[in-house]
């Protein structure tokens, strides 16, 4: 049966077929639809961890435990879990191990670009790669098999367009293969990586890369498509699928697995064909080892190595390179200006008020990731960093630390419900500990709300729609230490703003203020009235244009300022009120619904 | 059958929606799909462009200049993604605006030899009493369009098996008045 999947409900149903029993993540664009899924099938325990280390570390114990396990991040998420990468290469698995490294060329939705095919040569363990949603499943389960016979944790590398991309798979019935498991046998110089076993473990793993590498060669995970041998083409992932399109009467080598590469392979290949061509996303991954190899070839000098490839991209390399038959990429540009749609809060997001009273506070803000770092975006322009999970803390108690948190310019660290439990605590600890004087905005919106609304600790419900233990964020606060604490309505701007001022006012302790107001895709969220515009009270102050709501929009000229009214657009209004609020003139009223 | 079809509208329209009947009505037919959504970090109310290649399914997303139907659900929206229209391709629009597209466009599209066809969707639907309904009413519409790959009633039987139970009857309605706009 032929069933059109994306490349990450590909991966869950390979994961689900390949045995796995345990699976854990922390959301992050682009790998969240995988656990997602993969929590829909029976047989299979999946969880949300609070982050991504912990979530490794889980699976890892899974597998130690003789399950096969499955452990999935965004590309930044295997940072956070990268300590655990390394130990895992040293004791190797039980039952098998299987990392899901989901990047995002392009940084669609991510601080940062990066290719963690580098992860598998800097922990010296195998990556493979898919190149569609048939390879994302049936790769999955060569990656278990491969984790097992090698004793090795397997990264199984995609990236946005892999897992966002649909395409046909063939689905032959439930061909689920149980694995019986196998039992932990207690052996220490395994498991237990103190400094004695991890110096006697070293050489095995060098060797362990060498195996792999010899398993690579002879594997049909690698394939070699003959064309016209003027050209070769090494190739993986997405851009294998332009280079077909692209170098179509050209020879291709298509890797599946990236690391490590495999040498007889390439030498062979690479022997055959006049010019070697290395065709790969983001990093000079493959380049750069087969240059050290010997091998003559050619590749960032006509690919590059920032941004997403796309057809267009790898045309005009192909074309520098010399592929003649290949017409000049002409693209028309029409007599059209369309303005772009910039990310914005949504009509009736809880986070409206916060950034509209630090605007008008004019403190400085450390600022997270998450639905809230639109807040660095006008009107708001209420952000002044931005780095990874939890870093607003950190980076608070700095700017306190060398006394740049002044009564003029104070600075405050904004943060939301599902990255405070993620990495946020123990940057609070710290500024706890060393007696710091900052002040944190924990915006808690009841959901990891950027990923698409996914549960987490602070909200109680699992992965699996069950009730769990909800971890109560208010009480994690005070049982820190922190003395002052403030929850606030966060639909309630006045109060949001008298007691923002309030607790940054406190200049001897750290201060946190929790801004609580559910997201506005949750079933709970509090339905209201329409908000409307009194047209005759309205002078077109412009006040409410600066709570950014896209359901404001601005409308005819005032005859008196000159400047122009505001409209509500009924069909976005769900009547958070904020707007109402911040009006000087009560020209925003409740409409009966 | 080889068939690019790029689909743009806004986040809430139903692109996806529109996406997956059209990839549906493929794989009844028996031909390979293959495709992607791309859209930024907006949630509500943000570009949504949506690539759909049947037939030919190496790379997912489609080449500039190469698409052979620009399936456009809001005007702007049109204006945006009008480069990836192929030569002698077609662009459908659901649009509300008077003197739609703008002069200047409509000469730039004829000397390229792409077929132009408007359709205000958004006043089918809310006659409807179903706004967002537009995006069926939009692909009813196109089964009309000459060289269209799928026929009104494949298209139609595929709405009628993904579209959810409740407003099947107002999906449905919505695609035959589509349809008898463009007839």
């Amino acid at each position: 049966m032929k069933k059109l999947l994306s490349g990450n409900e590909a991966i869950a149903l390979g994961a689900y077929l390949a045995g796995v029993k345990y699976a854990s993540a922390y959301p992050g664009t682009p790998s969240t639809e995988i656990l997602e899924n993969l929590a829909k099938y029976d047989g299979v325990r999946s969880e949300w961890a609070p982050n991504e280390k912990v979530a490794l570390d889980a699976a890892a114990g899974a597998c130690y435990g003789g399950a096969r396990a499955l452990a999935s991040m965004k590309h930044v998420g295997l940072n956070v879990a990268s300590e655990s990468l390394f130990y895992l290469a040293y004791t190797g698995v039980n039952g098998g191990l299987v990392i899901i490294s989901a990047d995002d060329p392009g940084a669609w939705s991510s601080q940062n670009e990066q290719d963690n095919r580098n992860y598998a040569r800097f922990a010296k363990v195998p990556c493979i790669e898919p190149a569609d949603s048939q390879e994302s499943v049936d790769f999955l389960s060569t990656a278990f098999d491969l984790s097992e016979q090698f004793d090795t944790p397997v990264i199984f590398r995609t990236t946005t367009r892999i897992s966002h991309s649909k395409s046909v798979v063939n689905v032959n019935g439930d061909q689920r293969v149980e694995h019986p498991g196998k039992k932990f046998s207690p052996d220490p110089s395994k498991y237990a990586m103190i400094p004695a076993n991890a110096r006697r473990r070293h050489p095995w793993v060098e060797d362990r890369l060498k195996r792999l590498g010899e398993w690579s060669s002879a594997s049909a995970i690698n394939r070699i498509e003959w064309g016209s041998k003027k050209i070769g083409v090494i190739t993986s992932s997405v851009a294998y699928q332009y280079t077909r399109e692209i170098f179509s009467e050209y020879s291709i080598l298509k890797l599946g697995m990236s690391w490590p590469l495999p040498e007889k392979l390439i030498r062979d290949f690479a022997s055959q064909v006049e010019k070697l061509v290395i065709v790969e996303e983001l990093d000079p991954v493959y380049e750069t080892e087969i240059r050290a190899l010997g091998i003559p070839c050619v590749g960032k000098e006509f690919f590059p190595i920032t941004n997403e490839f796309s057809l267009a991209v790898v045309r005009d390399g192909a074309r520098k390179l010399g592929v003649a038959t290949l017409e000049p990429v002409t693209t028309t540009s029409f007599a059209t200006q369309v303005p772009t749609r910039p990310p914005g809060l949504c009509p009736g997001c809880p986070h409206r008020s916060t950034f509209y009273s630090l605007r008008k506070l004019k403190v400085r803000v450390a600022g997270d990731i998450g639905c809230y770092s639109i807040g660095v975006l006008p009107p708001f322009n209420a952000m002044d960093t931005i780095g990874c999970m939890g870093a607003s803390i950190g980076i608070a108690q700095g700017m306190d630390a060398i006394g740049a948190n002044s009564d003029k310019e104070p600075w405050v660290a904004v943060i939301g419900d599902s990255t405070f439990l993620h990495a946020g605590m123990p940057a609070l600890a710290n500024i706890v500990y060393n007696r710091g004087a900052s002040t944190v905005l924990i915006l808690d919106n009841d959901i990891t709300a950027m990923t698409g609304q996914q549960e987490n600790p602070g909200t109680g419900v699992t992965l699996s729609g069950t009730q769990g233990k909800k971890i109560d964020i208010e009480a994690v606060v005070r049982g820190m230490g922190v003395e002052d604490v403030f929850v606030v309505d966060a639909f309630d701007e006045p109060e949001v703003e008298k007691t923002i001022k309030q607790a940054i006012a406190i200049k001897d302790r750290p201060s946190v203020v929790i801004a609580r107001g559910p997201c506005v895709f949750l079933p709970d969220y509090p339905a209201k009235f329409i908000d409307e515009v009194d047209d005759v009270k309205c002078n077109g102050c412009s006040l409410c244009f600066r709570v950014g709501c896209p359901a404001i929009f601005k409308g005819e000229l005032d005859a008196s300022t000159n400047k122009p009214k505001a409209l509500i657009d009924p069909l976005l209004c769900v009547g958070c009120d904020v707007c109402l609020q911040v009006c000087p003139r009560d020209a925003i009223f409740r409409a009966n619904n | 059958m080889n068939s690019k079809i790029l689909l743009a509208g806004i986040g809430g329209q139903g692109v996806l929606f529109a996406h997956q009947a059209l990839a549906a009505c493929a794989i009844a037919q028996g031909y390979d799909v293959t495709g992607a959504e791309t859209h930024g970090m907006s949630q509500r109310g943000g570009s949504v462009v949506s690539h759909l290649k049947i037939g030919d399914t190496s790379a997912p997303l489609i080449r500039q200049g190469t698409a052979d139907f620009l399936l456009a659900f809001d005007p702007a929206e049109a204006y945006r993604t009008l480069p990836y229209v192929r030569r002698g391709g077609a662009v459908i629009v659901n649009s509300n605006l008077p003197n739609y597209p703008d002069e200047r466009v409509r000469a730039q599209l004829a000397t390229m030899g792409v077929t132009l066809c408007v359709i205000n969707a958004d006043a089918i639907a809310r006659g409807l009493g179903r706004a967002s309904a537009a995006n069926v009413a939009l692909i009813g519409f196109a089964t009309t369009c000459d060289g269209f790959p799928f026929t009104r009633d494949a298209m139609r039987e595929t709405i009628a098996r993904s579209a959810p139970e409740r407003f099947l009857e107002v999906n449905l309605n919505a695609f035959d008045e589509g349809v008898n706009a463009g007839s």
